[in-house]
This record gives C-alpha cells, sequence and structure tokens, in this order.
C-alpha cells in the first residue's frame, strides 16, 4: 500500500515537472534567487536521501553534515542566526544582557516553551544540557567550546561536582559566568551542543537518546528505520508560529550520490543531501531543464593538508614550507569540476578577519626542490598521506601524490573510512592528513573557530582536532588577548598576524575553499535558499510550491 | 583400514579406464607423448587463436614502455577538459589525438594505462598460479600418496578453506596486511591453491595404485623417490592445464580486489582499480569502464581457450 502512495506520489511530482519544463513559465528563476514575491506556503511532504547513515540525533554527539542538520528539526538553542551570519535569540526571550568586563552573560528564556513530552522548559534544562556536554561520561565533541565557562575545566577533571559558572537564577533566568571574557560565547550558544535537552528524557533513554530524541524543535521524529529512512513529522504546537512549513520530511539514508542524482531526476525524492557526483556535474550544470534545480553557495570551509609537525622530517620548518610550494591547487580546482576556489590561508574568504592582502605560498616545484635540499633532503624522502575513501578524495590525494613525486617525495595514499582517518590523524599516526570531507567549516562565523579548536594549544591532545599537532605558546597568548577583545574591527586586525605567524610556520598547506551544491526538485525552496552557512541546511524554512 | 582397501577398489574401477592413455606412458616416454599432444593443439583452432592472444598479450606486457604513447601515471595538466570531465576517446567521439582511449578521471592517458596495466595482470596472474600450483601439487599429492593422518589433516584443511568464499578471505587477508603488488601474488596463491590440491589428490590417489609404482617399490624405490621420480611426471598435464585455466580466474580475482580498494594501489595502473575509478563516470564518460573491462575479458577469454585447448591435447579422455 505504502510504496504504491509513494509511487503515485513520484508520478504526481514527475508531471508537474514536465509540465513545468514543457510549458510557457518565462523567468521563474530569477524571482526564486531574489527570494521576492515567492511567498512560502505551509503543506507538503519531501524525500530528502543521503549517502552516510545518521548516526545519531543527540546534540551532545552529532558532529556530521547528515546530523547536523537533522539535528536542528528537533532541538533549539538559545540563540540562533537568522538566514546569513546575524545572531538573534531563539529560545531565549531577547538577546542576553552581558557584564560590563564581559564575563558574565544573562539570558531571559522565552516563555510557554514546551518540550514534544508537554513538560515547559525550564531554566534548569539549560544548566543540564551544558553540564551534560561537559561531562566526560557523556562523550561530546562539542565539550571544548565551553570549557571557557568558570568551573568547567575542574568540573570535566573530576574536582567539582556542578560547573559553578552555570546558574538557574529562577525558572526562566540562567546566567553563565566565563573565567575570562569571550566575544564568541553568543556564537557557541547557537551551535548544535547547547541545543537544549529535557534531563527526564536522555535519563529515560539513556545511550538510545540519540535514537529517541525529545526537544522543543519545529519537527518530531515518527519513525526511524535503521539504517534505512527517517520520518520526521510537524510539532504543531511549535513556538514559532507559521513554521515549519512543511508537513513532514523523510531521510533516506545509504543513497549513493549518482543512484540519488537518478531517483531525483526520475522524481522519487526531492532533494540530494549530498552534493551531486562530479561525473555528473558537467551535464547537469549544462541542461537547461535542471536550471532551476541546482544550488549553489560557497562554504565557509577551508580543506587543507594538515602536516604532523612532531613527525620527522615535518619537523623542519623548510619541509613544510616545500610541500606548500609543491601542491598545485589549481588542479584540484580543476579536478573538482571547477567547484572550489584556491586557498592561500587558514581563513577562508567569507571568514571575517581575511586577510585579502596575504598571498601564501605560490606554486612552485622549483622552489620547493631547494627548500628540500636546503633541509637536507636534496634526494627526497618517502611519506604517507590518509584521505577518506570517498569520491572525490582519493583523486585529488592521487594528485598530490604526482605532485610531490615531481620534487622528490613519495607518497603513499592511504584510504580509510572517515572515522578511522579522523582517529588516526588525532592522535598524531600519520604524517600527513587531507581534510577533505571532514574538515574544516565554519562552526561560527568568527576566525577563532579557525584557530582554537584546530590549531590552538588547548586542541593539541589525544583525540584533538589538531592534526598538525601544533602548539605555539605566543600565538596561544594572543589568542587569549583576542579573545576579550570586544572592539570587532581591532579583533579582526588582531587575527591577521596571528593567522600569518602560522602560515610562516607552514602548518597546513591549505587547498581550497570549498563550495556546497545541492540539487533539488524545482518546487523545492529555501528561505530565501536552501543552504545556509551555519546549520547547512534549515528543514524548518523549506517549502513546496504546489 | 577398511575404508582404505573399499576406496583402493572403487578408484581402480572408474579411472582405470579414463586415464588408459596416461597409464601407458612412463617418465621415459614423455616427449613422444608431448609431441603427440603438440600435434592435438595444432588441429584445434580455438586452442590456436587463444595461444595466439596469449602470446599477444604478454608482448604487450613486455613492450609495453614501447608501446604506450604517454607515462601511465603522467596526470596532464590539459588532460582534463576546462571543467574537470575526463577526455573522450578519438573512437567514440572527437576526443585529442594525443590520447585515442581518451584520459581518466586524473587526465591520465587511459590506452598507456591499460597497456601497463597488462603488465600488472599477467605478473599477479602467472606468479601467483606458479604459487598455487606448487602449494596445490604438493599438498594434494603428499595427502593422496601417504594416506592415513597425513592425507586425513591435509585434505580436511583443504576443505575447510575451500569453504571460505575465496574473494572475502582473499579480502580478509589483504586487509590484514597491507595492500602491494607482492602481497596481493601471495594471498591470491594462498587462497587459490585448494582447487588443484583437490584435483591433484584425485590423480595421485589413482596412480598410487599403477602397477609402475608399485613395480618401483618392488624393485627398492622408497617411498618418496617413487612419488617424485614415478609419479610427478605423470602430473606433468594437469599442473600445465591448471597453470594456464588458473591465470584467468586469479587475472579476474586481482581486478576484483583492485576494484575493491584492496588490490594494487595507485598510481600502479590495475584494471580492477581503472574500473572502480572510473565508475562514477558510467553515464558521461563510459569509456572509463569499458575499455579496462574488455582488457580484462579479452585476457579471461584468451587464457580460457588456450587452456581448454591444451587439457583437451593433452589428456584427450577428458573430452
Amino acid at each position: 500500500m505504502k510504496k504504491k502512495t509513494l509511487f503515485c506520489f513520484g508520478l504526481v511530482i514527475l508531471m508537474t515537472l514536465l509540465s513545468a519544463c514543457g510549458g510557457v513559465q518565462p523567468a521563474a528563476p530569477s524571482t526564486e534567487n531574489a527570494g521576492g514575491d515567492m511567498t512560502p506556503q505551509k503543506g507538503g511532504s519531501i524525500i530528502i536521501a543521503y549517502k552516510d547513515d545518521l548516526a545519531t540525533l543527540d546534540p551532545a554527539i552529532g558532529y556530521d553534515w547528515t546530523n547536523w542538520p537533522a539535528i536542528k528539526m528537533v532541538f533549539d538553542g538559545l540563540l540562533d542566526y537568522d538566514s546569513g551570519t546575524t545572531l538573534m535569540p531563539r529560545l531565549a526571550e531577547a538577546m542576553p544582557t552581558v557584564s560590563e568586563d564581559g564575563t558574565v552573560y544573562t539570558f531571559k528564556l522565552r516563555k510557554g516553551v514546551k518540550f514534544t513530552n508537554g513538560r515547559e522548559l525550564t531554566a534548569d534544562d539549560v544548566v543540564y544540557t551544558i553540564t551534560r556536554v561537559l561531562d566526560p561520561n557523556t562523550g561530546s565533541p562539542g565539550a571544548g567550546f565551553f570549557v571557557g565557562i568558570k568551573g568547567a575545566q575542574d568540573f570535566m577533571d573530576g574536582k567539582a561536582t556542578t560547573v559553578e559558572g552555570i546558574k538557574a537564577l529562577d525558572a526562566n533566568t540562567v546566567e553563565f559566568t566565563l573565567s575570562a571574557p569571550d566575544v564568541t560565547f553568543l556564537n557557541k550558544m547557537a551551535i548544535n551542543f547547547s541545543f537544549v535537552v529535557p534531563k527526564e528524557e536522555v535519563e529515560k533513554a539513556g545511550e538510545n537518546f540519540g535514537h529517541a530524541p525529545v526537544g522543543t524543535g519545529p519537527f518530531v521524529l515518527k519513525e526511524w528505520k535503521s539504517g534505512e529512512s527517517l520520518t520526521f513529522e510537524r510539532n504543531p504546537n511549535y513556538f514559532y508560529e507559521g513554521l515549519p512549513y512543511l508537513d513532514s520530511i523523510t531521510i533516506q539514508v545509504g543513497v549513493a550520490p549518482d543512484v540519488a542524482l537518478l531517483r531525483l531526476e526520475k522524481g522519487e525524492i526531492q532533494m540530494m543531501g549530498d552534493p551531486p557526483p562530479g561525473a555528473d556535474w558537467a551535464r547537469i550544470t549544462s541542461d537547461p531543464a535542471w536550471k532551476n534545480r541546482i544550488e549553489k553557495q560557497p562554504q565557509v570551509n577551508t580543506t587543507y593538508i594538515a602536516i604532523n609537525t612532531t613527525m620527522p622530517p615535518f619537523d623542519k620548518l623548510e619541509v613544510r614550507q616545500a610541500l606548500n610550494h609543491a601542491i598545485d591547487k589549481q588542479r584540484i580546482v580543476q579536478l573538482l569540476n571547477g567547484r572550489a576556489t584556491v586557498a592561500n590561508q587558514v581563513l577562508p574568504p567569507l571568514m571575517p578577519g581575511y586577510d585579502e592582502s596575504y598571498t601564501g605560498y605560490e606554486y612552485d616545484p622549483e622552489k620547493a626542490k631547494s627548500l628540500l635540499a636546503e633541509a637536507g633532503l636534496a634526494d627526497g624522502f618517502e611519506t604517507s598521506i590518509e584521505c577518506i575513501s570517498v569520491d572525490p578524495q582519493p583523486k585529488l590525494c592521487e594528485s598530490f601524490q604526482q605532485d610531490l613525486a615531481k620534487v622528490g617525495i613519495t607518497l603513499t595514499i592511504n584510504n580509510l573510512a572517515a572515522p578511522n582517518v579522523i582517529d588516526d590523524a588525532g592522535n598524531g599516526k600519520t604524517p600527513l592528513v587531507w581534510s577533505g570531507g571532514l574538515a574544516w567549516t565554519q562552526d561560527y562565523p568568527d576566525p577563532d573557530d579557525f584557530y582554537a579548536p584546530i590549531l590552538g594549544c588547548d586542541s593539541n591532545i589525544p583525540g584533538g582536532w589538531n592534526w598538525s599537532r601544533y602548539c605555539n605558546q605566543e600565538v596561544h597568548a594572543k589568542s587569549i588577548e583576542l579573545l576579550a577583545e570586544t572592539d570587532r574591527n581591532a579583533r579582526l586586525e588582531g587575527y591577521k598576524p596571528l593567522f600569518k605567524s602560522l602560515m610562516d610556520d607552514a602548518v597546513w598547506v591549505p587547498v581550497i575553499n570549498g563550495e556546497y551544491d545541492v540539487a533539488h526538485a524545482e518546487n523545492l525552496h529555501g528561505q530565501p535558499t536552501l543552504i545556509h552557512p551555519e546549520h547547512l541546511f534549515i528543514y524548518e524554512t523549506m517549502w513546496w510550491s504546489q | 583400514m577398511k575404508i582404505d582397501s573399499q576406496r583402493r577398489v572403487s578408484t581402480e574401477l572408474t579411472d582405470e579406464k579414463e586415464a588408459a592413455p596416461l597409464v601407458v606412458q612412463t617418465a621415459r616416454d614423455q616427449s613422444g607423448y608431448l609431441s603427440m599432444a603438440w600435434r592435438r593443439l595444432r588441429r584445434d583452432p580455438a586452442a590456436m587463436f587463444g595461444a595466439t592472444l596469449v602470446i599477444a598479450i604478454v608482448l604487450v606486457a613486455i613492450l609495453a614502455p614501447v608501446l604506450s604513447p604517454h607515462d601511465p601515471t603522467e596526470q596532464f595538466r590539459d588532460g582534463l577538459t576546462p571543467d574537470g570531465q575526463p577526455m573522450p576517446s578519438t573512437l567514440l567521439a572527437n576526443g585529442d589525438s594525443r590520447f585515442p582511449l581518451g584520459t581518466d578521471a586524473n587526465g591520465r592517458d587511459l590506452l598507456s594505462r591499460i597497456l601497463y596495466g597488462t603488465r600488472i595482470s599477467l605478473i599477479v596472474g602467472v606468479l601467483a598460479n606458479m604459487m598455487a600450483v606448487a602449494i596445490g601439487a604438493l599438498v594434494g599429492s603428499v595427502a593422496a600418496y601417504f594416506g592415513g593422518w597425513v592425507e586425513i589433516v591435509l585434505m580436511r584443511f583443504t576443505d575447510m578453506m575451500m569453504a571460505f568464499p575465496t574473494l572475502l578471505l582473499a579480502m580478509t587477508l589483504v586487509a590484514i596486511l597491507k595492500p602491494s603488488i607482492w602481497i596481493i601474488i601471495l594471498v591470491i596463491g594462498a587462497v587459490y591453491w585448494t582447487w588443484i590440491a583437490r584435483v591433484i589428490y584425485g590423480q595421485v590417489l589413482s596412480l598410487r595404485e599403477r602397477d609402475f609404482v608399485t613395480a618401483a617399490r618392488a624393485l627398492g624405490a622408497g617411498r618418496v623417490f617413487a612419488l617424485i621420480r614415478h609419479i610427478l611426471p605423470q602430473l606433468f598435464p594437469t599442473i600445465i592445464v591448471w597453470g594456464t585455466l588458473g591465470i584467468a580466474t586469479n587475472v579476474t580475482l586481482e581486478a576484483s580486489l583492485s576494484y575493491l580498494g584492496i588490490g594494487v594501489q595507485p598510481p600502479t595502473p590495475s584494471w580492477g582499480g581503472m574500473i572502480q575509478q572510473g565508475q562514477s563516470f558510467y553515464r558521461t564518460a563510459p569509456w572509463l569502464v569499458i575499455f579496462p573491462g574488455l582488457a580484462i575479458m579479452l585476457t579471461v577469454f584468451a587464457f580460457n581457450l588456450f587452456g581448454d585447448g591444451l587439457r583437451d591435447a593433452l589428456d584427450p579422455t577428458q573430452r
């Protein structure tokens, strides 16, 4: 029965599409892109297909592109972004008040917000949520974002049973005290890890909370067929009037991108979660039928080769610099069908603080060779790189292999599953690692997000994301200073020399700044776009034009 | 003891007739027997066609550096279209004349890669098969000839190995040992010998009851001497046939492993790996899978034809 209705549904969509393509429908795209006179409509159901399985919906745990936007369907944070990078209150009634010295943040909660189990949200839930993320037993990859809260380190080390700096003043007021001023703290209140969970449901479900999530969000998880699909339905009591637009969203997992594209063409799904495969990119972008069905957005992302600075011969600066001169980045852009731009520094161009005047290391194999000779490695050496085994990453690593061969370095490629690469890189077991398909895309629009979590001293711990195993105390001290700087311009200027010194030390080969592409049904729209800079997708504002 | 004597009777009944021409042969008659086989082989057009193909493939492998227009690992800067697509083959569309079969997803010349891929396929196919035949012949003949607990241990072990799905076993071994061409050869040899062991075992079981073996033993030949001097030469036709047919199987096995990403590692060109890398292009650049696929097919076909012909020529009763 179910199959049949699905099929009919698909047919209807197909027919609508056909009529839309064949009929006289002038100039729809410009209005859509401008977000102008197309008013969102309520209703409709869509199916989205992803390659990777969705492991969890627990906001404290999920940290990949499949679960990141899906978690936002079920949960909310105190703050959120508008369609761009501006923060606005969400579960909070208004933006918090900040103390004179910039260390105490006081949030008033929006009244009458209910979890989908019927209980009203209180300040205690917020205290519980952040404490839970910091608790080592939770194993949250986001704990590092909150260590700046007073007493967090003591709590994590087991020296205290509560976090001193998180207090519920009354049922609707929560106060955070930081150990040092941090202007990025507000951004951290808008990332998934701080999304509020109800204590009783977490305790009831235990380990299974990621599969039986209860939150305040715009959707409710209705059904989870393990390894197959997840169905979300509208939360009828959602506190934001009029949201979400869609009645239900089904996420199918385990669908390879080439298969997903075929199914999208047949009208069986309405959106691809993964970017369309490179093999088909030229075909669909040159096909007029696809004109209104592909959305391209540059990402606030830098993809890089992390150089393990503790592993010989990469402990030598000249060798790291040689690597920077040896990689032909333009070739990588071409191999990605032009769906990226060449990167020359740690920060991506869309990140505030990006240094326009910095030009980085130019592609120059001869210079690389002479640098290697200076380091006493004129005859080259052998080394290896880890890459994830998902198209197109192995192809890109083969390009590096050839680039390095030209300067005398013999590169062995180890193609592994993503968790293995993250594990090896996080524990310093590989000399080089290609971050393609893994890192690093902004968590929040502040340059600190490209320093502290991936190049800072605090992240240079076993299992941390500092894959260069790099810690420069001078830079570290500077970054702490910058976190306290409240003058935004001075702050952003301050990051320029910080990142320049990292580049002078050649801890990475920044290779490309990526873009995200979504192929979708013509009737599916975003508000104003499907892709969002922080959340990737915002499912609650997607809508279907009848 | 009882079982043993029963089997002796049954093998005598079945094998005596079938293998009759072999029985009259002794080691001394080998040359005459071979020339007869050669005459039979020449009269078989399919086998001769297979043989020609095999020779051609071997020549391609040896002459790959001469025949290839380019270095098979060179990723040409201009070997991709501006939007990053592989260049089409000049045979299929108006491609670049420098790349007769087009380029792959990294802008490498497909023809050169296929020609060099022949080397990998043959080296793996032949060496792995030699290893498999050596192990198989040793295990099979020792088990059959010595019998008793030696036979029980060896043949039950063989059965156990055969019970594992070949590809799965090979995958597990490669995953543990880290892939390289020598590991692939070892692994394929290590999973493929069981079939040869079974065949050899059956043959030796019947051969050891022959009069010429009994005669040799009666004249004072030791058991090991009789096995090596009198029985092994009789296995020669079987070993030749399996040594040829097995290459085809091993070429496919290597292609499968490389296709799964655990075979020969990039940038070394291997047909299976090429298909794996090209498969996502099946709609827009089908030549990436068609040409390496044809190469595998042709090689397997050639060795099968030749191997079948050899079997018919060396052992007419098997027809």
